[in-house]
């Protein structure tokens, strides 16, 4: 009996221990940190709680921690005794850029995505969502707990990079870009796991979602790897560091890619764990327009860095915001129309602004027309660059081609997305969200192969060429402007007319589906009358 | 209608709620209010919209049609007002990992917005009064059943709502852990707090429920006072009698009796159903005394939930 009643009181004495541990702060300090962690994010409080525990961390830490040492008694005994007189900081720094890269860029992605899945699979997060924390306060939470892992990892570095700054031959301003990027990188790759993770149902295997963050991850680390390790060990890069404007106006829209994609992903990922009592395509078509924005900006630096018309970095980025607008436009394509009698209260008053804010409400057929016009704005803003920027006109005619990819790539969008969305207007599908994708992906592929069939059978399948019926190809039309054919210009007017034509049916269903204005609210005590027919005027975000 | 005469307004309004899934209707014009100070019982088969109707009162989805109040805040155009006034114990419970009770309450505590004392006397009450305080220190994985449904409803108490939300709380749990459990939703409605609880377990929900709802297919078939839905479904009731001794001729009495049907006796004791109201079957027992049967005793066996569920519900499913 003593001994039991020994256990007892050991354990209440524990108990009590650990109600004191989160709720009485022991120790000065502990009551400034308590004081503290209520003005933060409470998601924050808790996974550092988690990941304090968490075996993960705990072994990733300490192996980051032991291969640092190990890289630095192997550093110096490699460069003894040369360390005293030879600039050895690019050296030394490429192994803890190594060092702080892997884990940051892939252990931590890693570890925010399980954080978010496990949220996602067991449950936890209906109970979040009725907290009166937001869906941003959510996904935001979760950022901060991987950016703060970023940062003891970071801090672990810290002694050693000064060491490396010691040994010569490394800018300040050389590892600030160094480190600088490697943290936005493992923002924006941890926002997109929280995104793929938001992705995920109960009870379902993520295979697809986890594949798809370590297609990312990996690739992207790797990549930065590459650059980071040329970057040490060139000349160029630090001297431009050091030196040259032109080089921070270079980085600053590489960096603003990074966070405005961590953005869009984070607005995407609250959007997935939010409730449809708000108009949660506004935030996500304004981060799509955003990384569209930092797009050019890169462009225009790199006219001002080069201080000339770069075709080929227009191109390439034309045809990234192409594909990107392409993957978003369908995957908007059989958006819900759904806005809640909510946000539907607090459109604008006047019909004229309410048409004019209309492609920031979710619905596939605004979805398209935002689609398109944000797409077709890029083409002309390249275009007001290349009329306007003070360099001067190039003097050969592959920007002009290049101008004619864009339109291309224009109606092409036009073309394909309103096609799938005419097509989807008749079409019901289970999973409406990944609808518009497949439709799509089957529309481009018949675009692409028909051309070449009917080429080959009209040259007896001895041999097929671009025809004007071609340029309804997406990716050879655009190649062959590429390559100045005059075909594309002579066969340009059939693609655009059958846009124009696509567009104005689509439009014309856009009109239809303008949302109105609810009523003012009514006590629904007072509410007696009967619904006409509930499925008629239904509300449901089923209801495509 | 639960209180709709009585002068404090109600804690949770439902009104005319629809809830569809394409062509599947959830929830079909379900109406009904919830007191402060009183335990609803939600009660339906499998599938029948309890669930779908709690989580449009959570605020975790939208009605197709219809609103609902929660202390006077729209589902729809409040959501955020509504989280402050309500804990909501969902049926199924997830946990964190490597967390402990007052780690994973104090979580809760914050992500509510209480801070400093406020959050820490939170953490302690709840603690207190749903038992966790002697496992404070135990990680939740290692927690039974029973001990998880605290804490879990601990997570919806910590804010102090004034209206709760539990959707099968006691499934699943021991018989001792059930009482308990009914006996912390009792002590919570005595707070004045609005309790809306659906469960299986038809006579647990009779000791506690002021009132019920029966709904099935998404509609609400009964709602009131269980007394009330007795007396409106009331068909027959079985009554019993126990004389002073055998009384043969007591069988042949009763048969010739209006609205007495199904007459057994068995020594001094003979039972039957009486199909007539309460007016008529006390005319029937003052006409037993008058006929000099030597009457010790009459129970009538009132219907059960149990009876009335049957009763009431076809066990469709949609």
């Amino acid at each position: 009996m003593t001994s039991i009643s020994q256990d007892d009181q050991q354990l209440d004495q524990r108990n009590v221990a650990a109600m004191d541990r989160i709720l009485e702060a022991p120790s000065r300090w502990d009551r400034l940190m308590a004081k503290w962690s209520d003005r933060i994010s409470p998601i924050l409080v808790r996974e550092t709680r988690q990941q304090l525990k968490s075996r993960q961390f705990v072994i990733t830490f300490w192996a980051v921690l032991i291969f640092v040492l190990i890289w630095t008694i192997y550093g110096i005994a490699e460069k003894m005794p040369a360390i005293y007189y030879e600039s050895t900081g690019p050296f030394m720094m490429g192994g803890y850029f190594v060092l702080f890269l892997l884990p940051t860029c892939i252990s931590v992605p890693l570890a925010a995505y399980q954080s978010m899945a496990a949220e996602m699979d067991e449950g936890t997060g209906d109970v979040l969502a009725i907290s009166t924390l937001t869906p941003w306060q959510i996904v935001g939470g979760k950022l901060l707990a991987a950016m703060l892992q970023t940062f003891l990892y970071l801090a672990t570095l810290t002694p050693c990079i000064v060491l490396t700054y010691l040994l010569r031959g490394l800018s300040i301003e050389t590892i600030f870009v160094i480190l600088f990027t490697t943290i936005v990188l493992s923002a924006a790759t941890s926002a997109v796991a929280i995104f793929l993770a938001s992705t995920n149902r109960q009870g379902q295997r993520p295979v697809i979602s986890m594949l798809g963050l370590m297609l990312i991850c990996i690739p992207l680390a790797l990549t930065w790897m590459g650059w980071g390790m040329s970057a040490l060990n060139s000349s160029n890069f630090l001297s431009m560091g050091n030196e040259s404007v032109r080089f921070w106006l270079f980085m600053l829209p590489i960096w603003g890619l990074g966070l405005a994609y961590m953005f869009l992903a984070l607005n995407t990922a609250a959007a997935q764990i939010g409730i449809l009592a708000e108009n949660y395509a506004k935030p996500i078509r304004f981060w799509l327009l955003a990384t569209q924005w930092v797009w050019l900006s890169l462009g225009i630096a790199s006219t001002i860095s080069s201080q000339s018309l770069q075709s080929e970095v227009w191109s390439t980025i034309l045809i990234v915001l192409a594909c990107q607008w392409l993957v978003a436009g369908s995957l908007m394509l059989k958006e819900p129309q759904f806005l809640s009698l909510r946000a539907r209260r607090s459109l604008a008053r006047s019909p004229l602004q309410r048409i004019a804010s209309a492609w920031l409400n979710p619905g596939g057929s605004w979805g398209y027309v935002f689609v398109v016009v944000s797409f077709g704005s890029a083409a002309l803003v390249v275009e007001a660059h290349r009329r306007l920027n003070p360099f001067g006109r190039p003097t050969d005619t592959k920007f002009d081609w290049t101008m004619i990819a864009a339109i291309l790539m224009t109606c092409h969008l036009v073309f394909y997305l309103g096609l799938a969305r005419l097509l989807l207007l008749r079409i019901q599908h289970r999973n409406p969200k990944i609808s518009g994708f497949l439709i799509v992906t089957l529309l481009l592929a018949l675009g692409s192969v028909l051309p070449i069939i009917i080429s080959l059978v009209l040259n007896g399948f001895n041999n097929y060429s671009f025809e004007p019926y071609s340029i309804f190809n997406p990716m050879w039309s655009v190649l062959e402007a590429f390559q100045e054919n005059s075909v594309v210009l002579s066969s340009l007017p059939l693609l655009i007319l059958a846009a124009f034509a696509v567009f104005l049916a689509v439009l014309r269903n856009a009109a239809k589906t303008l949302h109105t204005l609810p009523a003012p609210p009514t006590s629904v005590l007072g509410s007696k009358s009967s619904p006409d027919d509930p499925r008629r005027g239904g509300e449901s975000p089923f209801d495509g | 209608m639960v209180g709709l005469h009585s002068s404090d307004p109600p804690a949770m309004e439902l009104r005319r709620l629809h809830r569809f899934f394409g062509p599947t209707a959830a929830v079909q014009d379900v109406t009904f209010d919830v007191m402060p100070g009183h335990v609803f019982g939600f009660i339906g088969p499998n599938g029948a919209g309890k669930t779908t109707t709690m989580r449009i009162l959570a605020t975790l989805d939208t009605p197709t049609y219809g609103d609902a109040m929660v202390q006077g805040h729209s589902v729809v155009n409040d959501p955020e007002l509504v989280r402050q006034a309500m804990g909501f114990m969902p049926d199924g419970f997830g946990t964190y990992t490597n967390m402990d009770c007052v780690e994973y309450l104090d979580f809760f505590a914050r992500a509510y917005g209480l801070v400093g004392r406020d959050r820490t006397s939170a953490v302690r009450q709840t603690l207190g009064f749903t038992g966790l305080d002697k496992i404070a220190s135990k990680p939740i994985r290692g927690l039974s059943k029973g001990m998880r449904q605290r804490l879990c409803l601990g997570r919806a108490l910590i804010h102090d709502p004034a209206v709760l939300i539990l959707d099968e709380p006691a499934n699943g749990l021991d018989p001792r852990a059930r009482i308990e459990l009914r006996q912390m939703i009792q002590a919570l409605a005595a707070r004045g707090k609005a309790v809306l609880v659906s469960s299986h377990i038809l006579t647990e929900l009779a000791e506690m429920a002021n009132a019920v709802g029966i709904i099935e297919r998404g509609r609400l078939l009964a709602v009131g006072p269980l007394e009330d839905i007795q007396n409106s479904f009331r068909r027959h009731s079985k009554i019993r009698i126990r004389t002073h001794q055998p009384q043969p001729a007591l069988a042949s009495w009763l048969q010739g009796r209006p609205q007495v049907d199904q007459v057994e006796v068995d020594k001094d004791v003979a039972t039957f159903v009486f199909t007539g109201d309460a007016h008529e079957q006390a005319q029937l027992v003052r006409a037993l005394c008058d006929a000099n049967f030597p009457v010790l005793e009459v129970m009538s066996q009132e219907q059960s939930l149990e009876d009335l569920f049957m009763q009431i519900t076809t066990g469709a499913v949609q």
